[in-house]
């Protein structure tokens, strides 16, 4: 049986309206025949068939409007019985494509709800486009904003009456050169409320003015005597904003909401480290790129975790979801706190592809360059404190993922060796687990299998 | 240093192509009248005598198939200079430079190459009008696959072109007319075969106050300009040749500015849409924190090179404009 | 349009247009004879599967077919060298075959992955593999004139004894770098054969409305140059024709305009209702498919049976099939890699 379709006729065409079919069926029809007419946004077009045989079947009727590619007919030989065949049509490109199944998901659950739904951590912040407009013009918090709609959805009305209380609309603007405002910034100076005399054209704020006002200011009364009980003295205080009060948020809802579970081991990595050092010179030579123990601790993670991918999941909604993509994310510390660049499909990637990514990642970071996409997706943390010579430690699992990998300092111990004492290199390893899904024992194993990747290296470029 | 030769910019570009044709033989000019009569400009002047015809290879006026032909020897191993006349006449020859040769490496997935060096003069204040004096360096430099190099003295001149030459993608070389023969523009210019490299801004003037972007002959108005304000009102300017539009040595600039927190970018094309605009975009993109006032364009009033003397030096920037503009940044804007 | 007279296939050289061609296909060994055939159908059924493929909105762009013109590619490609240069056009498939091309790899460009000949910046209309001498299809009407003149040039000026096929198509006779790079190639004797392949219609535009000559080929007085009209669909006159001539070329006697009168059983591209000419032309060209004259050909000259013939399409179906599996099964490129080869 063979499938007509509705052609792609044209660049642009997205369907095609059947206006006439020139069979019917039972027809005899031979390549080459016109088979129906199709009326596109364009013109009217005859379409020829590309085999021969008899019309079975037609599926669409003149009138109907079809996308392209869809079945409108079936051509079979004379003595075939015309069933509906469960495949579709035959031809699909099965190269790789990007994972439309996510795309789609999203696109339901938008036209389900009628309002725009903002997720931050667990709790959802209900409120109406328009608010959500203003509130971003005016920098406001949505978050500090109680909501008056329906179903304590926040509108415009809120976002109104929160920035008249906080008075945060810009009064009047104050012109001021952008080199000047990161001076500002740099030496702590709030040019919006001090009064600032701009010298530039205009009265524009220009470097030299916050140069000039900062030599003013009097340094701040120095604090003196001594500390008495019952009276705490501070040094500083700093409302948190940004991205501290999202870590904030975030290990608070980890730590209160998720039972940790916590599995220690001891790695002997003598080898490991002559090892990365092979790899070292060799990509040096090769790649001009550094091979760092993290890549390979994240290539054994990623590893490790497909062999056990129980762990590589999350808990959401009372549904306990294994990813299939091992995705592991890399906690990087820059100044304003903690980020979490993903390495996406870590498991698949080479040693030298993830130190690649890695560097990229650092740079982006430290740059603050990091976009949405590259801080999103990951199933996995990897954290590493041993260049602060830490030898060991039970890090708290960044939320929605099940897992957390903590390692520390590399430090040297004696060891038996073939009944020898020997001086040997150790890591300390820790993982976090959820353990509501993640229990010891699928834990354990985890830990067993990354141990073992690191004690027999080779096994990592296997 | 006075005892060093001293050369014009057209000896040093000569200089260049011949001291190359000598190393390569695959070297070869192709052009309107640049055999015996050495090209409109007589950049090519006496070179036919040590080459040859083949080699010095007159064309019919025929733009569109000397760019095409020089692109198709090109891919098929000769690395050519090919003389456009004037710059204008690159709109002639478009499809060849825009379609075939800047998109031939990356169509092909990487698998050819275009050595070629289209050669040719730009820029205005000879009286030539609407189609002999245009800039039109934006709109080459616009599309990815070409690379687009303006000296603005000898020195650089030959250097580019020697590196130019020696690039394995089509480098647009736009040179200026009158930097050609004028003596004022003499400098001393190494015998031997040096190469600049493409990509690589130059500081011509050090200064603190301002930082000057300037291409071509803008360069050598605007240092014209940079000594009689650092007179006239103690303002100190740097003067940052770009040298290579394509690719553009933005660090340059930021370099640069981190110092002065200043930029006015100068430039003789229409100020709508010129290459001057990128450089803007840029340095707003990339070092917005650095600025401290806004940047200004000092360039071609919007209109096509008129004829009249008068016409021609209000649509060209000269250096008065240009020190109103350096007083306008301190003073206005 | 009339065609040419029938020839005696008894003589060993005719007469096309005053010219004197010998007929150099007789002594070809048998190999390459059925080679020819192949390479014709492996032509027809790779734009066979495209247009399968166009239809179901796979290939994300144009393409222009070249079914109905496949004597006028392999006739030429098979008469000269394996290292001489051919540039060709949008309607290209048929010349990159015939040059000898990985299929497979043609297809995967087709269908846009990392795997094509230009790892999918390409497409169809930009498909080239220079290193065998193809310096790539071209999408702008023309467009590769000035090249093939250029490659052209270098053969002379290194003296590599090649020459250079410049393919293109009726359309392009009207562009001005026809003019000028033909002219240029006649002042410099440079070996390049232009080898126009009319298939009467420029997009929509019959050659009655474009041109007010007979014979495109007729312009070879402006360039003092040689030039002739051949019937295209018949592969044993391309083939001795274009062999004939590239000896001249080679000998350093300039560049030739050929004028290879074919016809495209297709429209223009994918979006072409055919609204500028009937259905009856069309079927009357069909008549004159150049795979059947071929056919009969070698079969009157006793060379291979209809069942050979039968077997020999069965396979380059086959071959057809593999490539285009390859293709389906072949990766996107990686987003990542998108701003490579921009620059050598």
């Amino acid at each position: 049986m063979h499938e007509v379709i509705m052609p792609k006729l044209g660049l642009t065409m997205e369907s095609g309206k059947i206006e006439k079919w020139h069979k019917k069926e039972g027809d005899k029809v031979a390549e080459g025949d016109v088979l129906f007419e199709v009326m596109t946004d364009k013109v009217s077009l005859e379409v020829e068939s590309y085999n021969s045989g008899i019309l079975k079947k037609i599926i669409k009727g003149e009138g109907e409007e079809v996308p392209v590619t869809e079945i409108v007919a079936y051509i079979g030989s004379e003595d075939e019985e015309f069933t509906e065949p469960v495949s579709k049509a035959p031809e699909e490109d099965t190269g790789k494509r990007k994972p439309e199944a996510a795309v789609k998901e999203t696109e339901e659950t938008a036209a389900m709800e009628d309002e725009e739904e903002i997720i931050e951590g667990e709790g959802k912040i209900k409120i109406s486009p328009l608010a959500r407009k203003i509130a971003s013009e005016n920098d406001v918090d949505i978050s500090m904003v109680k909501g008056s709609g329906p179903r304590g959805r926040i509108v415009k009305k809120d976002i109104e009456e929160h920035i008249a209380s906080e008075g945060s609309i810009k009064e009047e603007k104050i012109k001021i050169s952008p080199r000047a405002r990161k001076k500002a910034k740099e030496l702590g100076i709030d040019w919006k409320s001090e009064k600032i005399k701009g010298s530039g054209p205009g009265g524009r704020i220009v470097e030299s003015d916050i140069l000039s006002y900062s030599k003013k200011v009097p340094e701040k009364a120095e604090v003196t005597g001594e500390a008495a009980p019952g009276k705490l003295r501070i040094s500083s205080k700093t409302e948190l904003t940004g991205m501290r009060k999202v870590i904030a948020g975030r290990m608070s809802l980890s730590k209160s909401t998720i039972p940790h579970i916590v599995l220690n081991a001891k790695a002997d990595v003598t080898d490991f480290i002559k090892f990365r050092e092979q790899l070292k010179e060799m990509s040096l030579k090769k790649y001009d790129i550094k091979i760092t123990f993290t890549d390979l601790i994240l290539k054994a993670a990623a590893m490790a975790l497909k062999e056990n991918i129980g762990v590589n999941s999350t808990l959401q909604k009372n549904e306990y979801i294994i990813y299939e993509d091992i995705n592991v994310g890399m906690a990087i510390a820059v100044e304003e706190g903690l980020i979490v660049p993903t390495i996406f499909s870590c498991d698949k990637l080479k040693i030298v592809e993830i130190a690649k990514k890695r560097v990229d990642l650092i740079e982006k970071a430290k740059n603050n360059k990091l976009s949405l996409n590259e801080i999103e997706g990951g199933t996995f943390t990897v954290t590493n404190l041993g260049m602060f010579g830490v030898r060991n430690f039970s890090a708290i699992i960044n939320p929605p993922q099940a897992a957390i990998l903590a390692v520390g300092e590399i430090y040297q111990e004696p060891a038996a060796v073939e009944e020898k004492v020997q001086i040997r290199s150790f890591m300390d390893i820790s993982v976090s687990c959820d353990h509501r899904i993640v229990d010891g024992a699928k834990g354990a194993r985890f830990l067993q299998d990354f141990v073992e990747l690191i004690e027999n290296p080779a096994m990592l470029v296997i | 240093m006075e005892n060093k030769r001293q050369i014009t910019y057209l000896e040093a570009i000569r200089e260049a192509m011949q001291q190359m044709m000598r190393k390569d033989e695959n070297i070869y000019l192709i052009g309107e009248d640049i055999a015996e009569y050495g090209g409109a400009f007589g950049v090519t002047a006496g070179m036919v005598d040590e080459f040859g015809k083949e080699r010095i290879r007159n064309t019919p006026i025929s733009e569109a198939a000397l760019i095409g032909i020089a692109s198709g020897s090109a891919m098929t191993g000769m690395r050519p200079i090919a003389e456009i006349m004037f710059s204008d006449f690159m709109t002639i020859a478009m499809d060849q430079i825009a379609n075939q040769a800047a998109k031939a490496r990356y169509m092909f997935g990487g698998k050819a190459s275009v050595p070629m060096v289209i050669r040719t003069p730009g820029g205005g204040g000879t009286g030539a009008a609407g189609q002999h004096s245009q800039s039109l360096e934006a709109l080459v430099a616009h599309i990815p696959g070409l690379k687009v190099v303006m000296p603005s003295c000898p020195y650089d001149a030959k250097g580019l072109l020697v590196s130019a030459i020696n690039d394995d993608n089509p480098v647009i070389f736009i040179e200026h007319k009158l930097l050609y023969k004028n003596k004022r523009y003499v400098q001393y210019v190494p015998e031997e075969v040096y190469g600049i490299s493409l990509g690589k801004g130059d500081i011509k003037r050090k200064g603190k106050n301002l930082t000057i972007a300037a291409t071509s002959f803008m360069v050598q108005k605007s240092l014209e300009a940079a000594e009689e304000i650092k007179n006239e009102k103690g303002i100190d300017c740097e003067i940052i040749d770009i040298r290579t539009l394509r690719p553009l040595d933005l660090d340059i600039i930021l370099t640069s500015l981190e110092k002065t927190g200043k930029l006015m970018c100068v430039e003789e094309a229409p100020v709508f849409g010129g290459f001057m605009g990128e450089v803007a975009a840029q340095v707003a993109e990339y070092g917005f924190d650095l600025l401290d006032s806004p940047i200004l364009r000092v360039a071609g009033r919007n209109c096509p090179v008129p004829y009249s003397l008068v016409l021609e030096n209000e649509m060209i920037p000269g250096v008065e404009r240009i020190k109103e503009g350096i007083v306008d940044l301190f003073e206005k804007i | 349009m009339e065609l040419k007279k029938q020839k005696n296939r008894t003589k060993r050289k005719f007469e096309i247009n005053g010219y004197t061609i010998e007929d150099r296909f007789r002594g070809l060994d048998r190999e390459t004879k059925i080679e020819m055939l192949r390479k014709m159908f492996q032509i027809r059924h790779f734009e066979l599967q495209t247009e399968q493929f166009i239809i179901r909105g796979m290939i994300h762009g144009t393409c222009h077919l070249y079914i109905g013109e496949e004597a006028s590619a392999v006739g030429t490609i098979y008469a000269t060298k394996k290292d001489d240069y051919i540039t060709s056009n949008h309607r290209g498939h048929g010349h990159c075959i015939a040059k000898g091309a990985d299929l497979n790899l043609m297809m995967a460009e087709l269908l846009g992955k990392s795997t094509g000949y230009c790892r999918g910046r390409g497409g169809s209309m930009h498909i080239a593999d220079v290193g065998s001498g193809n310096l790539g299809a071209n999408g702008i009407v023309g467009g590769s004139m000035g090249i093939a003149t250029g490659a052209g040039l270098t053969a002379r000026m290194k003296n590599n004894k090649k020459i250079v096929i410049c393919f293109f198509g009726d359309g392009a006779a009207n562009e001005g770098i026809f003019h000028e790079s033909i002219n240029m190639a006649s002042v410099w004797q440079l070996p390049v054969i232009y080898l126009c392949e009319n298939n009467i219609y420029g997009m929509s535009t019959p050659m009655q409305e474009a041109f007010n000559i007979k014979r495109i080929s007729d312009r070879k007085i402006s360039y003092g140059i040689d030039g002739l009209t051949i019937d295209g669909n018949n592969l044993v006159e391309v083939y001795n024709t274009v062999s004939h001539f590239q000896r001249e070329c080679r000998r350093g006697r300039g560049p030739v305009l050929i004028e290879a009168l074919t016809y495209r059983w297709k429209g223009h591209s994918k979006s072409d209702a055919q609204v500028y000419r009937s259905k009856e032309e069309v079927s009357e060209w069909m008549k004159r498919d150049p795979i059947k004259i071929y056919s009969g050909e070698l079969i009157e000259r006793k060379i291979i049976t209809r069942k050979e013939i039968e077997d020999i399409e069965n396979r380059a179906r086959d071959d057809i099939k593999k490539a285009a599996d390859f293709a389906k099964s072949s990766p996107f490129p990686d987003p990542e890699t998108i701003e490579e080869d921009v620059y050598a």
